[in-house]
């Protein structure tokens, strides 16, 4: 191995190159210019069907065309987004700039927090001084971005908070509960079982928000289900390998587990793996789960999942909407006093996907992934 | 009238504690994890009578079997007194590279990408600290971000799925019974003890690592060996990650998160001293053995998953503690 | 008579070896109390145990005639027992001052450091030692010898009643030891007990009151050293007579094998040369650039010589290529530059020789242990087992292990940077007798040393070196003592220390 000291720059260019190369540019910002080169930027990825498909679109509704605000002819809005390391975040993307490119006069820059509080919480600053006329941010952490929302709220700017919530004043927080979207998964799954059975949990990472509210979501349903056995809950951490961990050793441990209660499709699928591996495909273990992706749905089709719950990132079309509403002046519908400063506009539940209604949500799922095979066929 | 004082003076005790001789050290190092392991052992098998049933021990190893393959390839690295950081990263680009190579241009390919891939990045690593002359420390922490940033870029942060029934079949196979990754490991463990004991350079890498100068004096071509590790560790990673992309049919950018740490507990824990110049192979796969099992009784016995972190903790320390005195006389 | 600190009958055991046995020994205040000894007598566990460094196993320690335990080092601090180790344990980065006041800087209510109490305070321990360096300066820039005398300042700074110096003179050559040696002398004058730990047989009858002699873990007895000669210590510290091999006449017309020739921008220094046969001796003051001639001859940093190996240029010279060229080198600092301290002695002594262990890189072990008992056979190493590890041996049995790995190459020159520092005399005898043996064989050594004497008995020729130049040579009955540090001196720098 000899390795002279002229090869050495050149590897590096070699991977940067490579990477450079690779299949589409980084979605970091679209900037001050139309409306629509934002979306170009997502030409690699289109998870989303058309604005038809939005599950959320006729909350807030707005025409399409020129938004009025008095005073401004062109509005630049700005989004932080917590960061894109996983599908679900670009998909709200997705909806954010779907519901921007309605609007001539509105513009979009997008800001990627890199799952930073530190970061968000100057990327929250940047926007501002770039003069944007209204904030839509997804915080990485609910209580160390509080500051970063006081400081927009003292430029008495437009705040809307998506999907986590901050403990600061702020226009509007809308969310979904994984609270109830747990609850409603785990009385599917209790109906299915007529109450009585064997169960693993397989949660979130832990100590995550997302993965504590779908626990409680469980714990709330079974309190209601006396039949029902918790025989064990794991940390799959939201992605398969720990998963197939956990539950190796449950497998080994129990032989008797009707059902796998994953807070995480990628999850579930460890799950499944590990079930093959220790060859008890024939044991018939029902899997439910949530996520709500495209693929996901197909699996609620094909029957390898028995529900999955759906937890849609399509809400940044709403923020959207609310911030434009708010420039306007107009009042956000539905938008109520909660515990917190500010106000909550709670999104309606949608339905858990179910064989039943399977069908009509795969064009709505987020991801453009590829279904994984079922590992017990 | 010495006599009642010195008695007096004598203590015992105290003797045992302050100096032990070098060959008690010695053996404790050498067979101190491997005590533990056994240890661990007995208390699962009274803890859990499914604990030794032949399937459970063979879920332990094809469990450990990517972290283990990891733990190899540190083991030289740690063993040069160096550390590579970037094993977890490395792993997320080996990983989605070779699901997406496999799916578009099949398993062949998928492998030599693997390969070519882990060894290329453990290659810059390796220039980078023998050449450069940058810690290892920081020319690792600077791939561990750069390999992350490759793999987010790479896939937009979408998983690749893999279809192909023959590279699945692979990682969820067995051979003879056994797990098809834990023979993949067993066969690495065995080679990397071989290299490391029986080789030219398994010597030159304990020279290098127990004192750096004095092999350059005698004549070890020490920028090539410090090289050569970071390289194997990559080529570990390129094998690591066809197991990992064949067993769980997904390459995902987030698939190596966290995994340098476990290959470092791993290869702490199995003796090999962050000093250099100590440690085997045979005690890596000791350690990461040690933490399967800490993990695989933890689920067996329905231990809470918050509890485990508290566990497996304590018996990362414990372990190294029962090797006590290392880097001692350097 | 009252005595400042008593040791009396203290036995130490280690697993399967007693280190010391009923050893007794009285210092009195005012006094400088040599400690001399063969490596292995005993005579560092003798001093961890007064420092508080080591649990004993019997006897008992007395300070002004009372008992005492030195459970740990401060607890012997805090009764004025002061060490000062052979291995300097300095900050380097940190000032003088800070290294001196370590652990007591003056500092205000708050625990801010009061820097210019601490300098004042620190400037006063220098002048007691009489180092005449600026206290501000960086630790690391001084050289061995002033280091030293900040250690001294220090131990005198707590109040010291029993200043213990563990080898001072191992690590100091020319002006660096008449310093140190007036140093000892006025502390001992002010009233301070000094135990001074030697190798160096005339240092001892020269600098000591009285001697305490060890050997293998018992008291030879103290004498005053006015009733001792060199012949007689040796005697009572080996039961041997002290001979250095006799010099052979070298055949003056001897094939040169090295020859390192200063470049044209470095003129000035003379080219130094080893022909078979011969051992050439390269003399020079600490910090006089010998080590430098050495490393800079196998490549081991760039030096201003042209360097021909046996009549050929050797151009693209690093070590690697010094040792296939047929070059030796044993550093001066065993520990940090030559040993693997946690591998075994097998594979120390195989690290410069492993292609020959080796078919197609896969070691053959059978051939490589064989080869190394043979190895250890030939420089008569004593060592329990071979899988030790060679923090186990002696001094002189670990520069042996340096030998033998070398001998590995079939080298035709060998270059031995200090080839006897911290070795004891019996030890010291067998590297002489070693290095005749491999000069009559053929090969040729350059041998740098700071002590004269063994210069002078083992030379064949000397090199002076002064100020980073070769400077004079010497042959045959040119060699002596006046001749060597004449020319290591002359024209050297003036104010004390300053040798680097």
């Amino acid at each position: 191995m000899k390795i002279s000291r002229k090869l050495a720059p050149v590897l590096v260019l070699v991977l940067l190159s490579a990477t450079a190369c690779s299949k589409a540019s980084t979605v970091s910002s679209s900037g001050g210019g139309g409306s629509s080169d934002g979306s170009d930027k997502l030409a690699g990825s289109q998870t989303l069907q058309g604005y038809d498909s939005l599950p959320f679109k006729d909350i807030l509704a707005m025409p399409e065309g020129d938004v009025k605000v008095a005073g401004k002819e062109k509005i630049l809005l700005g989004f932080s987004q917590t960061c894109f390391n996983h599908p679900w975040r670009k998909a709200m993307l997705e909806s954010v700039l779907a519901e921007v490119k309605r609007h001539p006069n509105v513009s979009v820059v997008t800001v990627d927090g890199n799952c930073d509080a530190a970061k968000q919480s100057n990327d929250i600053d940047d926007l501002m001084a770039r003069g944007v006329d209204a904030i839509i941010m997804s915080p990485v952490e609910s209580a160390g971005l509080a500051p970063a929302a006081r400081r927009v709220m003292a430029k008495k700017m437009p705040l809307v908070l998506l999907d986590r919530d901050v403990p600061a004043e702020k226009t509007v927080f809308i969310g979904q509960s994984n609270v109830e979207m747990a609850y409603e998964t785990a009385k599917k799954m209790i109906a299915d079982m007529n109450g009585k059975g064997n169960i693993v949990e397989i949660t979130g990472l832990s100590g995550s928000s997302p993965a504590t509210d779908r626990s409680t979501g469980l714990k709330k349903a079974l309190a209601e289900a006396p039949g029902m056995k918790l025989l064990a809950v794991g940390d799959g951490q939201w992605v398969r390998e720990p998963a197939v961990k956990v539950m190796d050793d449950w497998l080994t441990k129990y032989p008797k587990i009707d059902a796998v209660f994953s807070h995480a499709e990628e999850s579930s699928w460890g799950a499944m793996q590990a079930i093959k591996n220790a060859g008890r495909c024939n044991d018939n273990i029902k899997e439910y789960t949530h996520d709500g992706s495209a693929p996901g749905f197909k699996a609620v089709k094909e029957g390898q999942f028995q529900a999955d719950g759906n937890y849609s990132p399509f809400i940044g079309d709403i923020g959207v909407r609310a911030a434009l509403g708010a420039l306007e002046g107009k009042p956000i519908d539905g938008a109520k006093a909660y515990s917190q400063p500010g106000s909550y506009l709670q999104l309606p539940n949608l339905p858990l996907v179910t064989a039943e209604n399977a069908d009509q949500w795969v064009p709505k799922g987020w991801g453009t992934f590829e279904l994984t095979k079922n590992p017990c066929k | 009238m010495n006599e009642p004082a010195a008695t007096m003076l004598a203590k015992p005790k105290m003797q045992g504690v302050r100096e032990r001789g070098p060959a008690a050290t010695a053996t404790m190092r050498k067979y101190g994890a491997g005590v533990a392991l056994i240890l661990l052992i007995i208390f699962s098998s009274l803890q859990s009578d499914r604990f030794l049933q032949v399937d459970n021990v063979l879920n332990v190893l094809r469990q450990i079997s990517i972290v283990g393959v990891l733990a190899l390839g540190m083991t030289f690295v740690i063993i040069t007194a160096g550390i590579d950081l970037s094993v977890g990263s490395m792993l997320s680009v080996v990983v989605v590279y070779t699901a997406d190579t496999v799916q578009t241009r099949g398993v062949f390919l998928g492998v030599i990408m693997a390969l070519s891939l882990g060894c290329l990045l453990g290659l810059v690593n390796g220039l980078g600290v023998a050449i450069g002359r940058i810690q290892p420390f920081v020319m690792t922490l600077g791939m561990l971000a750069f390999a992350k940033g490759i793999a987010l870029i790479f896939t937009e942060g979408q998983p690749v799925a893999i279809t192909n029934d023959a590279f699945l079949a692979f990682g969820n196979g067995r051979t003879l019974g056994i797990p098809n990754p834990a023979i993949v490991f067993l066969v690495l463990l065995a080679v990397c003890m071989f290299v490391l004991r029986g080789t030219v350079f398994g010597r030159s890498v304990y020279a290098v690592g127990a004192n750096e100068e004095a092999a350059r004096l005698s004549g070890i071509p020490v920028r090539r060996v410090k090289c050569a590790v970071y390289v194997i560790s990559g080529l570990m990673v390129g094998i690591a990650g066809i197991l990992y992309a064949s067993q769980l049919g997904v390459g995902t950018p987030v698939a190596g998160d966290g995994k340098e740490l476990d290959a470092i507990a791993a290869t702490v824990v199995g003796g090999t001293s962050l000093f250099g110049g100590v440690g085997t192979a045979g005690g890596t796969f000791v350690g990461a053995a040690i933490l399967g099992v800490l993990s695989n009784i933890l689920n067996l016995s329905g231990v809470s998953p918050y509890v485990q972190y508290l566990f497996r903790g304590g018996l990362i320390v414990a372990a190294v503690l029962l090797q006590r005195r290392e880097g001692r006389g350097r | 008579m009252t005595h400042v600190a008593e040791l009396k009958g203290i036995t130490k055991n280690y697993p399967g070896v007693v280190a010391l046995r009923d050893v007794s020994i009285a210092i009195r205040a005012g006094e400088i109390h040599g400690l001399a000894g063969e490596n292995g007598a005993g005579k560092s566990t003798l001093i961890k145990i007064l420092g508080g460094a080591l649990a004993l196993d019997a006897g008992e320690v007395l300070i002004h005639d009372q008992p005492v335990r030195l459970s740990t080092p401060h607890a012997a601090i805090t009764r004025g027992i002061s060490v000062v180790h052979q291995e300097l344990v300095s900050a380097p980065s940190l000032s003088v001052a800070e290294n001196v006041l370590l652990g007591h800087l003056s500092h205000n209510a708050v625990g801010g450091v009061r820097w210019k109490a601490t300098r004042e305070r620190a400037r006063d321990a220098l002048d007691r030692v009489g180092l005449a360096v600026d206290e501000r300066t960086e630790m690391g820039r001084l050289s061995l010898g002033q280091q030293q005398l900040v250690e001294i300042a220090r131990a005198l700074l707590r109040d010291a009643r029993v200043l213990v110096l563990d080898e001072p003179s191992a690590i100091l050559g020319g002006k660096d030891l008449d310093v140190l040696y007036d140093v000892v002398r006025s502390t001992r004058d002010s009233g301070v007990a000094v135990v001074y730990i030697s190798h160096r047989l005339k240092e001892v009858l020269s600098l000591c009151d009285r001697v305490t002699v060890l050997k293998d873990g018992r008291s030879q007895g103290t004498v005053d050293v006015t009733d001792l000669d060199e012949q007689r210590l040796v005697t009572m510290m080996t039961g041997r007579q002290l001979t250095a091999p006799q010099r052979p006449v070298v055949v003056a017309k001897a094939e040169t094998l090295l020859e390192a020739i200063p470049t044209e921008r470095d003129s000035g220094g003379l080219k130094v040369t080893v022909r078979a046969g011969e051992i050439v001796g390269l003399a020079g003051l600490v910090g006089s650039g010998r080590t430098e001639v050495a490393r800079a001859i196998i490549g081991a940093e760039p030096g201003p010589y042209d360097v021909t190996v046996a009549g050929e240029p050797f151009r693209r010279r690093s070590p690697r290529a010094a040792r296939r060229a047929g070059i030796a080198y044993l550093p001066e600092d065993r520990k940090d530059q030559g040993l693997l301290l946690n591998r075994s002695i097998r594979e120390n002594v195989g690290l410069a020789s492993l292609r020959l262990r080796s078919i197609a890189g896969v070691m053959r072990s059978r051939r490589d242990r064989a080869s190394v008992a043979d190895l250890a056979k030939r420089v008569h190493l004593k060592a329990a087992s071979l899988e030790a590890p060679p923090s186990t041996l002696s001094g002189g049995n670990q520069q042996k292990v340096m030998l033998a790995r070398w001998l590995a190459t079939s080298p035709t020159v060998l270059i031995l940077d200090e080839p006897t520092r911290g070795i004891d005399v019996g030890g010291k005898s067998e590297i002489y007798t070693l290095m005749r043996e491999l000069t009559d064989s053929g090969r040729g050594i350059l041998m740098i040393s700071s002590e004269i004497e063994e210069v002078v008995a083992m030379s064949d020729r000397v090199l002076v070196m002064n100020q980073g130049r070769v400077v004079a040579e010497y042959s045959g009955h040119e060699i002596t003592e006046d001749n060597i540090s004449r020319s290591a001196l002359l024209s050297a720098p003036t104010d004390q220390g300053h040798v680097q």
